[in-house]
């Protein structure tokens, strides 16, 4: 059973599209429902609504997968799947059967890799090790050239993390000598972290990369520099967290923040991508079971939580 | 309701004054007078008290901004002026001569204050010359038993400044 969701669409839209959904029945492999208290599997964002942009903005990464841009002109909005106001069933019918499909097509091999299986972009990066790769989807594309310690892209800030967010079918993958570089008079080669964390950040998909040690222990040798995406409360809370003296595991970074796996292990994998993560094995003493806790009155914390909220609105 | 205040040092001329007037909502109360020491060739004025700034929270509670004199014989200010105070952003100017033992000299001045609270490290004017790697910086701060966030920043961008006062407040409800 899957299950659609929406944001942002007028009564009317909403209407049609319970109604398309009622009507799917056998003309899907998979049975859907509309439905807005569980998490969903696909999600029609109005991209002409602006408030209903930023309502998705602020949604967590795990529920923006599967977002189906929905507009009435081509919008200016870096999502892979779209359809044309008004809703039709045949349009509606092929992009949720596109989503099924990707879903089933996650586990792909890697072009060039030695014959395993990856599943998220995360993994194809990391195994790539130090070659050169070109992830394209229509034109946007990346190249991360890993023997420089660089990249370039034709995408930057959030465009550029919402083309790593894919799944990974959806990226045409080419490596080694089959790269076409762009010349080197048209595009902007950056240092290589700034991609990686993102690669880390949004193309994890809640899978531990296969070098990482679930039952390791985690701390940062250092800060990551955060490239052209401002890092949120998440990524702040957890840079913290894993600055203390003792190292920590998957299991405490949850009772201390009350963060979603998806988003610590997203965390993880960027770090070690960028090369900032020092992992002990989780043989070792663990630290005293509750010392996770931050001693942090609530009174401080709400305090704390002002000042983050109104940094996060500016005003001039 | 005891003062909020968040306190803004490091070396003359990082720009301390310029980073509280990038995010404060009034225009920053300043205590300048004209230099005379050997900074005069770089610098026209330099800070001889505070440099202040504020922002109001959502229940109109303020946080103060306060910005310390930058050269070390004002040091008796900055006892004064870190007391009850929430964390430390430290602005390293990587034109100088020596920019890891001048992020040394203020964490050890500040040590006692870092060590209850918290602190950031922010490097500025990195574009303009050769300048110690990042890594050096985290590797001095490890030497000192501690773990701060370094950031490459421009103190003219609000976005810049929030961020280091962003990473102070998880630092503060995390570390």
């Amino acid at each position: 059973m899957k299950y659609l969701s929406s944001i942002g669409l007028s009564v009317k839209d909403e209407n049609v599209l319970k109604s398309l959904i009622d009507l799917l029945g056998a003309r899907m492999s998979e049975e859907w429902h509309y439905r807005d208290d569980v998490p969903a599997d696909a999600l029609l964002l109005d991209v002409d609504n602006p408030d209903a942009i930023a309502t998705w903005k602020m949604r967590p990464e795990t529920a923006r997968r599967n977002t189906i841009a929905y507009s009435n002109s081509e919008p200016g909005f870096a999502l892979t799947r779209r359809l044309a106001k008004p809703l039709r069933a045949a349009e509606l019918i092929a992009v949720l059967k596109d989503i099924e499909q990707a879903n089933d097509e996650l586990a792909v091999p890697v072009v060039g890799s030695e014959a395993t299986e990856v599943t998220t972009l995360a993994d194809c990066v990391d195994r790539q090790g130090n070659g050169v790769m070109r992830l394209a989807c229509g034109d946007r594309e990346v190249v991360i050239d890993r023997s420089r310690q660089q990249f370039c892209s034709s995408e930057s800030g959030e465009s550029l993390a919402a083309l790593l967010t894919l799944p990974l079918p959806e990226y045409q993958i080419s490596t080694g000598a089959d790269v076409r570089l762009p010349s080197e008079a048209s595009v902007r080669w950056q240092d290589q972290k700034a991609v990686l964390w993102l690669v880390g950040q949004c193309g994890s998909h809640g899978k531990l990369l296969d070098g990482v040690d679930r039952n390791g222990l985690f701390r940062l040798n250092r800060w990551p520099g955060f490239g052209p995406v401002r890092p949120s409360h998440t990524v702040l809370s957890l840079c913290s967290l894993l600055s203390r003296k003792s190292a920590m595991g998957i299991a405490d970074m949850r009772e201390a923040t009350g963060l979603p796996e998806f988003d610590i292990i997203a965390f993880i994998n960027a770090a070690f991508l960028t090369g900032i993560l020092d992992i002990q094995s989780g043989d070792v003493a663990r630290p005293e079971t509750g010392a996770a806790k931050p001693e942090v009155s609530t009174e401080r914390k709400g305090l704390l939580a002002k000042i983050r909220s109104r940094l996060a609105n500016p005003r001039t | 309701m005891s003062e909020i205040k968040i306190i803004i040092t490091g070396t003359p001329g990082a720009g301390k004054t310029t980073a509280i007037a990038a995010i404060s909502e009034t225009p920053p109360v300043r205590t300048d007078t004209a230099t005379t020491d050997e900074l005069s060739e770089v610098k026209e004025q330099t800070t001889v008290a505070m440099d202040f700034g504020e922002l109001t929270l959502e229940d109109d509670q303020k946080v103060f901004l306060y910005g310390t004199p930058g050269q070390r014989r004002f040091e008796f200010m900055w006892k004064i002026l870190v007391q009850g105070g929430l964390g430390l952003i430290i602005l390293v100017d990587c034109t100088r001569e020596d920019p890891l033992a001048d992020m040394k000299m203020y964490l050890e001045n500040f040590s006692d204050f870092i060590a209850e609270t918290g602190a950031v490290i922010g490097l500025v004017k990195r574009d303009m010359t050769d300048t110690p790697p990042l890594d050096e910086f985290y590797q001095a701060l490890n030497q000192q038993g501690l773990m701060f966030p370094v950031f490459e920043v421009d103190v003219r961008e609000q976005g810049d400044v929030a961020l280091m006062i962003d990473a102070l407040v998880s630092l503060l409800e995390y570390s």
